[in-house]
């Protein structure tokens, strides 16, 4: 009975969130809470783990509720609750796409959205280079060396970023 | 065999993005993009602007999007699992063994490590994005809107992507032949 109510909880948050993962916390925290999953103290935990470790907020969010509740497959099922309203709702949108391949209105939809998109990635890099760069209000040399050196070895070297995470993941240990 | 190789790199790209859906673009740019040439620049922001209107993950929607693209419904599934598979284990891991918080002073330098290489991946790739998405006066001019009023928290994010999708139709509506030369990202 459990393994249902995880899977359509998290069904239902996937289902009616909107701009990912952080904007899913408010929503995963009142349900929790409502259903007494978890305490206050508890759900902050969950909020600093769910942004530390690799993977999407949302998906760890789900992971972390659904193993400490009941292991292993508790986690697997809460994934799978958050995960399936988007792997629906994109199949549908693509196969929509796919047909409206060459359609001048398509086209000029996405002419307008994707301006947009980039701005809100770039006011993503914006918040998180505030939040990186600055701390407790002052200017933090050492990261913006490691961002100018990890951005010159990239475009120098074409290196993978996965190699640029890892350097820089360590540079910041031993320099930071 | 291509389900495993869009397992295999969505697995990679799960397991080194740090903090959400817009921290894998760079990963995404150089596994799908650059070494499998399975989508092009313009495709993906395609697919990011859809993933992010759209309820859900954004992660999960670009990566469900970009495996339909790359490998049919089968490549959709085999992806989205393949990018949460990381999470399942690692969480796991963390919920098992770990059971207090991670404010450790060393945690904090890893994570500002991480974040410092983000942002120089994400500069490179909203650099390639430009030249995709705002190579126009048109999207320049959308582009400092959009930034501005997200810096200043003048719209919402929603609100921005209705602005935007009806200031592409309104401009193909009443400036068709100016409009079309930029349509699919220019290549027609």
């Amino acid at each position: 009975m459990i393994y249902f109510n995880l899977f359509f909880t998290f069904f239902k948050i996937g289902l009616f969130t909107f701009g990912g993962g952080l904007a899913m916390l408010p929503l995963i925290q009142q349900e929790l809470l409502r259903k007494n999953w978890m305490t206050v103290p508890e759900f902050l935990d969950l909020v600093s783990i769910a942004q530390i470790t690799p993977g999407a907020i949302g998906v760890n969010s789900a992971t972390y509720v659904g193993n400490k509740l009941c292991g292993f497959w508790g986690g697997v099922t809460a994934t799978a609750g958050v995960i399936t309203p988007s792997i629906i709702i994109i199949l549908i949108l693509s196969a929509i796409l796919i047909k409206l391949k060459g359609n001048v209105y398509k086209d000029a939809f996405f002419f307008g959205i994707k301006p947009i998109t980039i701005g809100l990635i770039s006011y993503a890099g914006y918040t998180i280079g505030r939040d990186t760069y600055f701390i407790d209000h002052k200017i933090s040399i050492t990261p913006i060396l490691i961002s100018i050196f990890a951005f010159i070895i990239l475009r120098k070297f074409k290196t993978n970023p996965v190699y640029i995470i890892f350097l820089s993941a360590i540079t910041g240990i031993i320099f930071l | 065999m291509i389900l495993w190789e869009i397992f295999w790199s969505f697995f990679k790209i799960g397991a080194f993005t740090f903090g959400g859906g817009y921290a894998m673009i760079p990963l995404i740019e150089k596994e799908i993009i650059t070494n499998k040439k399975w989508i092009d620049e313009d495709e993906l922001l395609e697919i990011i602007s859809i993933a992010q209107m759209t309820p859900g993950v954004i992660a999960i929607n670009t990566a469900t999007f970009v495996g339909r693209k790359s490998g049919g419904v089968k490549g959709a599934l085999v992806a989205s699992a393949a990018v949460v598979l990381p999470s399942l284990f690692v969480i796991s891991i963390i919920v098992t063994f770990f059971s207090k918080s991670f404010e450790s002073a060393l945690v904090q330098k890893f994570l500002t490590g991480v974040r410092a290489g983000l942002l120089a991946l994400m500069a490179n790739s909203l650099l390639r994005l430009f030249r995709s998405g705002a190579n126009n006066i048109v999207g320049i001019i959308l582009l400092t809107i959009s930034l501005t009023a997200l810096i200043l928290s003048m719209l919402s994010p929603i609100n921005l992507i209705i602005f935007g999708s009806v200031t592409g139709i309104m401009l193909y509506r009443f400036f068709p032949k100016f409009t079309a030369k930029y349509l699919g990202g220019g290549k027609k």
